[in-house]
């Protein structure tokens, strides 16, 4: 292996685990967002 | 809804929004422009994201500690929502220094990992991370978890000075500090602006992680404490 592979491996490994850490904090978000927004109608039909 | 119930948006803070961007700019000069070390040629160039991701660890540990003694000093509630967040990115970034030394020190050491005094109190503190995880999520009662978890949080920020003194008390693989150490640092000025600029912008994407995490934790405290009230007017049950 010569020195661009290693670059490549150190630097392509951890901006592919950084924008993964990204999606899924993001996905988690819209996920909570989705529940509350349910709650909310659930809330106002009751009321 | 109630007055002090949270509206968070999905999309994250515009400043949050640049910190990956302007991660990416710092390390495309220092794989591009910056120029190639004369002893160890273009290999060097891995420390520019070992290095901060090190750093980054580093000083997520201290954060870490900052709030754990607050949790246990004045019982600040806050630790519950940041905590888990603030570990999650420390292990992050320890992971990553291990495995960024790790491809560095193949082409340089001729070996992927070794039982150097560094590596071992880095690795320590990516299980002292990992443990704290498992310690968040085997709690069952809140107060008990913060306590806990803020206990390891110390423990973790005491772990710090051991892995950067390593490499002076013991004389292992791990070559001595370069940066912070008397007469100076051994690196160029180019180098060293590089490897300064690349740290402040994984310093910055760390804040944003964290940040956007915990306010994750916010909302899904504030929907639990809604479920609950709403399970407990359905029951007519006095909240």
């Amino acid at each position: 292996m010569n020195a661009t592979a290693y670059i490549a491996a150190a630097y392509g490994t951890t901006l592919c685990a950084l924008v993964l850490f990204w999606v899924r904090s993001i996905r988690q978000r819209i996920q909570l967002v989705e529940m509350q927004q349910s709650h909310l109608r659930t809330q106002t039909t009751q009321s | 809804m109630k007055d002090g119930d949270i509206n968070f948006k999905i999309a994250p803070h515009p400043w949050m929004i640049c910190s990956l961007p302007l991660l990416l700019i710092s390390w495309a000069y220092g794989l591009f422009i910056v120029p190639t070390d004369i002893h160890q040629g273009e290999v060097y160039r891995i420390l520019f994201l070992h290095v901060s991701c090190a750093i980054n660890a580093f000083a997520i540990s201290a954060v870490l500690f900052v709030c754990s003694v607050q949790c246990l000093w004045k019982n600040n509630t806050h630790f519950s929502y940041w905590g888990l967040p603030i570990a999650e990115t420390g292990l992050f970034w320890t992971i990553f220094t291990l495995i960024t030394g790790s491809i560095w020190g193949k082409p340089t050491w001729g070996v992927w990992w070794t039982w150097d005094a560094r590596l071992t109190t880095t690795f320590i503190l990516a299980l002292m991370y990992a443990g704290f995880m498992v310690l968040w999520h085997a709690a069952d009662n809140s107060s008990t978890r913060n306590k806990s978890c803020a206990i390891l949080g110390i423990l973790i920020f005491a772990d710090v000075p051991i892995i950067y003194k390593s490499v002076s008390w013991w004389r292992t693989l791990h070559q001595p500090p370069s940066i912070l150490r008397t007469g100076g640092a051994t690196m160029s000025t180019p180098m060293l602006m590089t490897l300064l600029a690349v740290l402040c912008c994984t310093l910055l994407v760390s804040a944003a992680l964290i940040r956007y995490r915990a306010q994750n934790r916010q909302l899904e405290s504030q929907l639990e404490q809604q479920m609950f009230e709403l399970e407990s007017s359905q029951k007519g049950e006095p909240l």
